[in-house]
């Protein structure tokens, strides 16, 4: 500490002895350089320029030209003593941070990580579900453990399900109905943009939707997200949506969900701890889902698995490359239109001499929609 | 050899996980479990029996201990020591059962700021008086070479019997009649052919050696190993020898049962049992009068292999003694009962110091020190507190901590009590007297007086002294 206070000081002379001089001599010192080469300056004893005239002056510039002199020798010692003494006094550690994984959060689970998570830290081994006994690894401590490299292998996998949904542009919704998951679940929907759950499932809100989610909005939007208009009276129309995918935190609390997405063909993952019953879920992620800490790793690593899914997506459509299908009550609503307004068309103008060409033409393929569309938009001057 | 056995990459890691290394919960003392420590609410189970574990605060504020589950932040959050024993990571209740473990934490911290190594017991008269007085010669450490036997191979088991803590059989002068009947029955009878055997090679190893002795003293040939055999009629005839000779069949049965030592009979017992030969050899362990203890002699309290060092001290430079530490008068003395005062020192129950000392003056008009032990004061604050100084502890039979402690010096009291901001001492003209020779009261003298050897509680302007200086004694 003493000799980086050294250090410090004679960095202070040095930057004083070369910053205070130097904003009124950088002129001066250019100005001789120039003479020097123009070969033109005075060969007096002093290269000051003639404007200096009185000795005091000349005196004051011969002692800053003095100090400016060593300024080259005081920072090479400066430099010689930063190289000895600067691995001297600590090192500051990496810290651990509790919340490093909704902050950054990792695109793969490590063993470690997965460890350091408690993730392997099973149930009683009087509470297991004998279906989970490919999963565990041994007993410890009188809690079963969850060997790692499943955790690893199936998180993987589970990683790649919802990163292909997110590419497909499916709907995914996170589930973690246990109250200090509302934090995880936020963040991993908000990686994957897709939905979350913290509170409690309302049972019926798959089969049941058109009474539940009546009141729900939806947006009609295009390859890039973007609000497609024209589709109010479809909107209007149309069902409530249902997930594409299911994340669930917490299977043991939310059976009723889970029943109705198996009804609705909805696929589902889910954490399953020694204690649940993995057949609930279509993926499972054997881990510990007790812990904050692991669910908040293992969803950390799937929303950032739905991120890059969509983050494909988005630049595929960027490319022109459209990856999911239009829905076919959709393709329907807009054949419907146009066959109307064709027909509209038609009546206004049943005395006058054509028919316009594109009425006739069926809409068959999603370029075809998207020409439809672009023409709808045209034509209502939009 | 055993070949390494292949471990997957998981396996290797949970291996080294900190769950995994959470040593496995010791057995309770016996005592403990004997008298359930339900006798009173206040008992304390003699040592701990489970690790204990922490973690950081930020992580404590969120419930995480490494366990399988977040705890509870109402229980686990109050405390100023992240201290607890976990003694299920998951019950079939689904929860973590566990516990505060700041007592013990804190106990061991306390236990290891006064710097005193755990000693080998030595629990006879004449070591307890010494104690009390100045002639208290330091105690070996448990660490020291001769006494720390952790790993003894069955060669040395018997050589070093004398010395060794830990033994195979039980401490006979412990067992009540029908523990020492049922351990008879169920442990003993059922090892005679064992015996036999035993003694048979004992007796061979005899043979050898007289065999070996005789050729010596002849100048002969060595006999052969494979040439001794003992004959079944000659073990009979060794066996009637052992029984008519009390100390080599205590010594024989010793050695197969691995027994722990017993205390050498007094001179009486002597004369009375063992009048044919001298009193059985191998009676100088440490452990014999009151058994072997239960974990290890220094119950990993301290490490330490000695306390004799010089304590510096910054202005008054190297010190005779260490710095004397505030006991709690746990129980005063009563005189008429012959029941002398219980100190609290660093957690521990301690004897007051023995023999006539200046705490324990049989004949002299009592001190404040004396007032202080002889009657409890309730309204004292806090209750009543004297300086000591702790010489040194150890384990005994049952795990407990046996500490002695001798009365602190009025120097050395002084010097603390400005060490930790009371009177100031450092440059007055008169060294600290004792309170009875001089007419003139110090400041601290004053306070010592009216608080006995305690120090003010300093909870008023009063005892800081900002009431114009004017002391109302």
């Amino acid at each position: 500490m003493i000799i980086r206070n050294i250090v410090l000081r004679h960095g202070r002379q040095v930057i004083v002895a070369s910053a205070s001089p130097s904003c009124c001599v950088r002129a001066l010192s250019t100005s001789t350089a120039k003479s020097a080469t123009t070969a033109t300056a005075p060969k007096g004893p002093t290269n000051v320029p003639s404007f200096f005239t009185t000795p005091e002056q000349r005196a004051k510039i011969a002692a800053l030209k003095e100090q400016m002199d060593k300024v080259p020798d005081n920072f090479k010692e400066f430099r010689s003593i930063q190289k000895k003494t600067g691995k001297i006094g600590a090192v500051t550690q990496p810290r651990h941070l509790p919340d490093e994984m909704l902050k950054y959060p990792p695109h793969d689970a490590t063993l470690e990580m997965l460890m350091a998570a408690q993730a392997h830290m099973g149930h009683n081994t009087s509470l297991w579900n004998p279906a989970n006994q490919r999963y565990i690894y041994g007993v410890r401590e009188g809690i079963h453990i969850i060997a790692l490299e499943t955790i690893a292998a199936h998180l993987r996998r589970a990683a790649k399900v919802v990163e292909e949904v997110a590419y497909h542009g499916g709907l995914i919704l996170f589930v973690g109905t246990r109250r200090d998951q509302r934090p995880i679940v936020v963040r991993a929907a908000e990686l994957a943009g897709g939905c979350h759950l913290f509170q409690n499932w309302t049972p019926g809100t798959i089969t049941n939707r058109d009474q539940i989610l009546a009141q729900g909005k939806l947006r009609m939007v295009d390859e890039l997200d973007r609000d497609v208009p024209g589709f109010d009276d479809h909107i209007q129309e149309c069902r409530p949506v249902i997930p594409d995918l299911v994340v669930c935190l917490n299977p043991l609390e939310n059976y009723p969900m889970l029943h109705e997405c198996g009804l609705a063909n909805v696929p589902t993952i889910g954490i399953i701890d020694t204690n649940a019953d993995p057949t609930w879920v279509t993926y499972q992620i054997p881990a510990n889902d007790d812990s904050l800490r692991a669910m908040a790793l293992i969803a950390a690593v799937l929303g950032r698995a739905g991120q890059r899914g969509q983050e494909r997506r988005h630049a595929d459509a960027e490319d022109g490359v459209i990856t999911w299908e239009t829905p076919s009550d959709v393709r329907r609503f807009v054949q419907n239109t146009l066959t109307a307004k064709a027909q509209e068309k038609k009546d206004q103008e049943r005395q006058s001499v054509e028919q316009p060409a594109w009425g006739r033409e069926m809409v068959e393929s999603d370029e075809d929609v998207a020409k439809a569309m672009k023409q709808l938009a045209d034509e209502e001057g939009i | 050899m055993s070949v390494a056995r292949s471990v997957s990459p998981g396996g290797a890691l949970l291996r080294t996980s900190r769950l995994f290394s959470l040593p496995a919960p010791i057995p309770p003392s016996p005592t403990d479990v004997a008298n359930g420590h339900y006798g009173s609410l206040t008992a304390t189970p003699s040592f701990p029996t489970h690790q204990v574990i922490t973690t950081l605060n930020s992580s404590r504020q969120r419930g995480d201990w490494g366990l399988k589950r977040p705890l509870p932040l109402w229980t686990t959050t109050k405390s100023t020591n992240a201290m607890l024993r976990v003694k299920k990571i998951d019950t079939i209740e689904d929860i973590t059962d566990f516990s505060s473990a700041t007592d013990q934490g804190l106990t061991l911290r306390k236990f290891q700021e006064l710097n005193i190594p755990l000693t080998v017991p030595d629990n006879t008269n004449e070591s307890l008086r010494a104690a009390a007085s100045n002639m208290n010669l330091p105690k070996r450490s448990v660490f020291e070479k001769d006494s720390d036997f952790t790993a003894i191979d069955s060669v040395n088991m018997i050589a070093l019997k004398d010395k060794r803590w830990k033994f195979q059989g039980p401490w006979l002068g412990g067992m009540s009649p029908g523990q020492f009947a049922k351990w008879v029955a169920k442990s003993v009878r059922p090892r005679r052919a064992e015996f036999r055997m035993f003694l048979k090679q004992k007796l061979a190893a005899d043979v050898l050696q007289s065999a070996i002795q005789r050729a010596l003293d002849n100048a002969e040939e060595q006999p052969e190993i494979e040439s001794i055999a003992v004959s079944d009629e000659q073990l009979t005839e060794y066996l009637r020898h052992l029984r008519g000779n009390p100390h080599e069949i205590y010594e024989m049965v010793g050695q197969f049962l691995d027994l722990a030592p017993l205390q050498a009979p007094t001179e009486t017992e002597q004369r009375t049992q063992f009048s044919e030969s001298g009193p059985p050899p191998g009676l100088g362990n440490p452990y014999s009068a009151h058994g072997p203890p239960v974990t290890h002699p220094s119950a990993g309290l301290s490490y330490l292999r000695t306390s004799e060092y010089l304590d510096n001290h910054p202005l008054y430079g190297p010190q005779a003694s260490h710095p004397p530490v505030l006991a709690r008068v746990l129980r005063p003395k009563r005189q008429n009962l012959q029941v002398d005062a219980k100190f609290g020192v660093a957690g521990f129950v301690v004897d007051s110091p023995g023999g006539d000392t200046a705490s324990n003056s049989k004949f002299r008009s009592p001190t404040p020190n004396g007032n202080l032990l002889g009657k409890l004061d309730v309204d004292l604050e806090g209750g009543a507190k004297m300086w000591t100084q702790p010489t040194r502890a150890s384990i005994n039979a049952n795990g407990r901590v046996s500490m002695i402690v001798k009365d602190a010096r009025a120097e050395e009291k002084a010097v603390a009590q400005e060490l930790l901001g009371g009177d100031k001492i450092f440059g007055e003209a008169s060294p600290p007297a004792e309170p009875q020779a001089t007419s003139v009261l110090t400041n601290a003298e004053k306070i010592r007086r009216k608080y006995g050897q305690g120090i003010p509680s300093m909870s008023n302007a009063h005892e800081y002294g900002l009431d114009g200086g004017a002391f109302r004694f």
